[in-house]
């Protein structure tokens, strides 16, 4: 039915992925006018990912790559077109409400900017504990207690429970998002973009943090980042996205000292002290991510790609597995 | 551009349908029917000649036959007889539609100009002694209860000084000249009016002002007048267009009040006798026709807005 | 950074903000006063002996004295209380009215404004057709239809309390509509926002949603226009009562004070301004209200660090 996953082609242990997102496809039709529908926008093709319990996974690219649109749609806060997610085993598709349910209990999202994702209106005491009262955890003392612990967990002084979002800096916020994001004891936490709203010191604040709780908790992450210091900071494995699709999967060292898809080689050549090992020959990114409205035939990246053949025009690369647990989508990769 | 246009004539006229449905079934809530009042004036009635009656006048048929009916009589001009009056509807209409058109006419004139002109004022001289004096003014004439002015001003011209009459049509037995007997409603109309507008009329020249092309054309050094009219006006012209698109029905809103307390036989006083004697066939005729005027001027206003703006033009009207 | 600094709400900051408003201010002081001494109508008059209700046919006209401030009125009534008993009609009305009118706008807006689509279409349809009906001929209207053809009893229609709120309904009926599309501009702004979109990934029920996240933050707008409203409806209310199908004997308001005014201008000119003075004067005080409110409640003055 699907592609093997990776954890039948790999000599990896056989444990079901937590997630696993089977061949995605989201298309949007905009909107023209009142009632004319505009030209269709593909923003995800037949992507596929997993992630291992306790894993920490990247999802790499430029804005318009389709990074977004895929992580939001995990929990149903895009429609999907095609393809499947699913959690535990369980299609998500086929899951009863009480199902659902748990699932947006377990899966917890962060989102880009830290002042618009908190109420202004509630307390900092009252933002963290939202999943709680969604989810109808615990009673009241249970919860304060709960809500104390992962403040002191973030790094939030107990006295800034009482106070309002719009009296903290953009790092304090991103804390109590990520507080809030902690509270139901989740498995995986979504973290879009989740440090490109804030100043460079305060970046590797957090994500010191983030790598902290990795250990401390043993939650899995799904990162979705254009920064690839904190992507090597916190992840196991990297997923490369341009234009919609998956180009390169594979763990984080090979990514970033042996990338095979000249999109990634690119990417990479832009953090020359992050690729320890042999040194790529030359290949600068030309020209800028076409728009979703209007891709290149066959595969998306040929006109920028300087290993470009007639045969990429025409062919659109499927992503396939290579040695190593990689995955490659590309006629021409660089051998390794 | 065509499209356009009968693409919302024609939804002038459904929306028409739904109102004069609407009003029907209003007017049909009245206190009493035909019959009733017949009785009344007639006590010698037996009960067997009142059902008679209301059988020949379909008054026991429900509603939507008997809106058939008047839809049918009234699409072929036959508008039904006013009760009190003994004279055909129409016959009564539109003299005083042509009295309503004279005074919200002036009025509205008169008022857009003044208020245009204030706000236009105000805007330039922001912050200063002339804004805040013509906005306390504005102020003061939202605020204000519209009779309550129209009784001020009776009692100074007509009562205290005897320049201006009371009230009522132009008469030949009075010393007073045809249009002495406008200026006193007109006055208050547009004042009712003018407090509100100016007031809108301020803010959208004001952000007109500060809007970036008209900085750069200062910057260049064109004459702050030709400024203003040139640039400025234009682009306010749109948000200016909507307010007057909208005061529109709230000037015969207005009128509805002035005209019956001047004694003014307009559309407006008629509405009002028509409704509180229970003559149905006037009334209804008369809300119609007042529905169908603002429609119009709001019509007339999204006409005008494509012509201004050609961006809205370009992209086929819509609406 | 503000390590020391105590919590403050944003409603906080607004109400302070408001305080400094030294205009608007002055309107609170004003309508306060006015309210007060309207609603201890009844115990004014016993204070001072005096009555705004029983008719006293020797005593008509007196002009003001020491006993009766304003003189008494063409019933021999005095006239200060009539207008205070006037007040708590008139001042009551706007309130409710207003308050009624935008509990409707805010749920019709909202809804509108969140579940969007074919259902916004309609909503919004329906409000612009209400909209675009010219208000006073259908108050009037709707102020004299008869009742009893609805289904009321005989004896409620006549009541004094029916002719209550019949003009309270009506004018909601035909108020909620500007309220209706700011709450749904707001909705509409607040749909893509960060916090709505967490709590639906939360998978929070809509009714939370709305509750929690949307209304309180789309809600400033409607706050100010609900002020402004009670404004407009007081005239609204005294311009029917004038015209006789508002408010009716034996109840007062300022408005119905004035139904007689014409002749008022001859037997006694100054019966005819007392009752205007007082409408203007509490107006105005709202619009006072209401534009430090506007101020006060701009989202620009709670700034982001």
């Amino acid at each position: 039915m699907t592609a093997p996953s990776q954890t039948q082609i790999g000599n990896e242990v056989l444990k079901k992925p937590l997630l696993e997102i089977a061949e995605l496809t989201i298309r949007f039709s905009s909107r023209a006018g009142m009632f004319k529908r505009g030209p269709d926008i593909q923003a995800v093709t037949q992507a596929s990912l997993t992630i291992q319990p306790g894993e920490t996974l990247a999802l790499v690219g430029e804005s318009g790559s389709g990074k977004t649109t895929l992580v939001r749609s995990i929990l149903d806060l895009v429609p999907i077109t095609k393809g499947v997610i699913s959690f535990h085993g369980a299609r998500t598709d086929q899951m009863t409400q009480q199902e659902r349910r748990e699932m947006r209990q377990r899966v917890q999202f962060i989102f880009q900017d830290p002042f618009g994702s908190l109420n202004p209106r509630l307390t900092v005491r009252d933002l963290i504990a939202e999943p709680l009262v969604v989810h109808r955890m615990g009673t009241s003392v249970e919860r304060a207690a709960r809500v104390d612990l992962v403040m002191k967990q973030v790094g939030l002084p107990n006295e800034y429970a009482s106070r309002y979002p719009h009296q903290f800096s953009g790092g304090q916020r991103q804390r109590i998002a990520i507080a809030r994001a902690l509270v139901s004891s989740p498995e995986l936490i979504i973290a879009d973009e989740h440090l490109s709203a804030l100043d460079v010191s305060i970046q590797s604040q957090i994500l010191n943090l983030l790598t902290d709780l990795k250990t401390q908790l043993g939650v899995s992450y799904l990162l979705v980042s254009h920064d690839l210091n904190a992507v090597h900071h916190l992840a196991d494995r990297v997923a490369v996205m341009y234009l919609g699709r998956i180009v390169e999967a594979a763990s984080k060292d090979l990514v970033f000292t042996q990338p095979s898809h000249p999109y990634t080689v690119a990417l990479m050549q832009s953090m020359p002290k992050l690729g320890a090992g042999k040194r790529i020959p030359g290949q600068a990114l030309r020209g800028e991510i076409p728009s979703p409205l209007a891709p290149p035939s066959g595969c998306a990246f040929h006109p920028r790609c300087s290993r470009a053949t007639a045969h990429c025009q025409k062919a659109v690369p499927v992503l396939r597995h290579a040695a190593l647990g990689r995955q490659i989508a590309c006629h021409h990769p660089l051998e390794v | 551009m065509i499209r356009f246009i009968s693409w919302r004539v024609a939804g002038l006229v459904l929306v028409l349908l739904i109102k004069s449905f609407v009003i029907f079934t209003l007017i049909g809530l009245m206190p009493g029917d035909p019959i009733d009042l017949l009785m009344s004036a007639n006590p010698n009635m037996m009960p067997e000649d009142v059902a008679k009656l209301r059988a020949i006048y379909g008054v026991d048929e429900p509603l939507l036959s008997r809106y058939a009916s008047w839809l049918f009589n009234a699409l072929q001009g036959d508008f039904g007889f006013s009760r009190i009056q003994h004279r055909p509807v129409l016959d009564i209409v539109i003299p005083a539609l042509g009295n309503t058109i004279i005074l919200t006419g002036t009025a509205f004139i008169l008022s857009t100009v003044i208020a245009i002109s204030l706000g236009t004022l105000a805007a330039i001289h922001r912050g200063g002694w002339v804004d805040r004096f013509i906005s306390l003014l504005a102020f003061l004439g939202i605020s204000v209860p519209g009779f309550w002015l129209g009784l001020i001003f009776i009692y100074v011209f007509a009562v205290k000084f005897g320049v201006l009459p009371a009230g009522g049509m132009p008469r030949a037995d009075q010393p007073y000249a045809p249009v002495a007997y406008l200026v006193l409603p007109c006055l208050t109309l547009v004042l009712i009016e003018i407090g509100g507008l100016t007031r809108y009329a301020r803010s959208a020249m004001i952000e007109v002002l500060s809007q970036d092309h008209i900085r750069t054309a200062r910057a260049k050094g064109l004459s702050k007048k030709r400024i203003i009219w040139k640039h400025a006006l234009r682009n306010a012209m749109i948000p200016i267009m909507t307010i007057i698109a909208l005061g529109f029905g709230h000037l015969l809103s207005g009128a509805t009040l002035i005209e019956t307390m001047f004694g003014w036989r307009g559309m407006g006083r008629l509405i009002y006798e028509s409704i509180m004697g229970n003559d149905y066939n006037l009334a209804l005729v008369c809300l119609l026709f007042t529905t169908t005027m603002v429609l119009i001027g709001s019509l007339i206003a999204d006409f005008s807005y494509s012509l201004l703006d050609p961006r809205i033009r370009l992209q086929g009207g819509r609406s | 950074m503000l390590e020391l600094a105590a919590p403050q709400s944003i409603w906080s900051i607004r109400f302070k903000a408001l305080r400094q408003e030294r205009i608007a201010m002055f309107g609170v002081f004003v309508l306060a006063l006015l309210a007060l001494a309207c609603f201890s109508v009844e115990w004014l008059e016993q204070l001072c002996g005096l009555t705004g209700v029983e008719t006293d046919l020797l005593a008509r006209f007196e002009p003001p004295s020491s006993l009766h401030w304003l003189g008494t009125d063409e019933a021999g009534r005095d006239e200060l209380m009539r207008l205070l008993r006037g007040g708590r009609v008139s001042l009551s009305i706007g309130l409710i009215a207003a308050l009624g009118s935008s509990l409707i706008g805010i749920v019709i807006g909202a809804c509108a404004g969140y579940f969007r689509g074919a259902f916004d279409s309609i909503l919004m349809r329906f409000t612009d057709f209400m909209m675009s009906l010219p208000s006073l001929p259908l108050l009037i209207i709707l102020a004299a239809l008869d009742l009893t053809k609805l289904g009321f009893s005989a004896d409620f229609v006549r009541s004094g309390d029916a002719g209550y709120w019949r003009i309270v309904v009506i004018l909601i009926v035909l108020g909620w509509t500007g309220v209706a599309r700011l709450m749904r501009a707001s909705t509409l702004a607040l749909n893509s926002s960060d916090f709505v979109l967490a709590a639906k990934a939360q998978g929070a029920s809509t009714l939370r949603i709305l509750s929690v996240h949307v209304i309180p933050n789309a809600i400033s707008p409607v706050i100010v226009a609900t002020t402004l409203a009670m404004g407009r409806i007081i005239l609204v209310e005294s311009a029917l009562s004038f015209l006789g199908v508002g408010i009716q004997p034996p109840s007062t308001s300022w408005g119905s004070i004035l139904n007689n005014a014409q002749e008022l201008l001859i037997s006694d000119p100054p019966l005819a301004i007392y009752p205007g003075l007082i409408i203007l004067i509490s107006v105005v005080a709202i619009n006072f209200i209401g534009d430090g409110l506007q101020r006060a409640f701009d989202p620009r003055s709670v700034g982001r660090n």
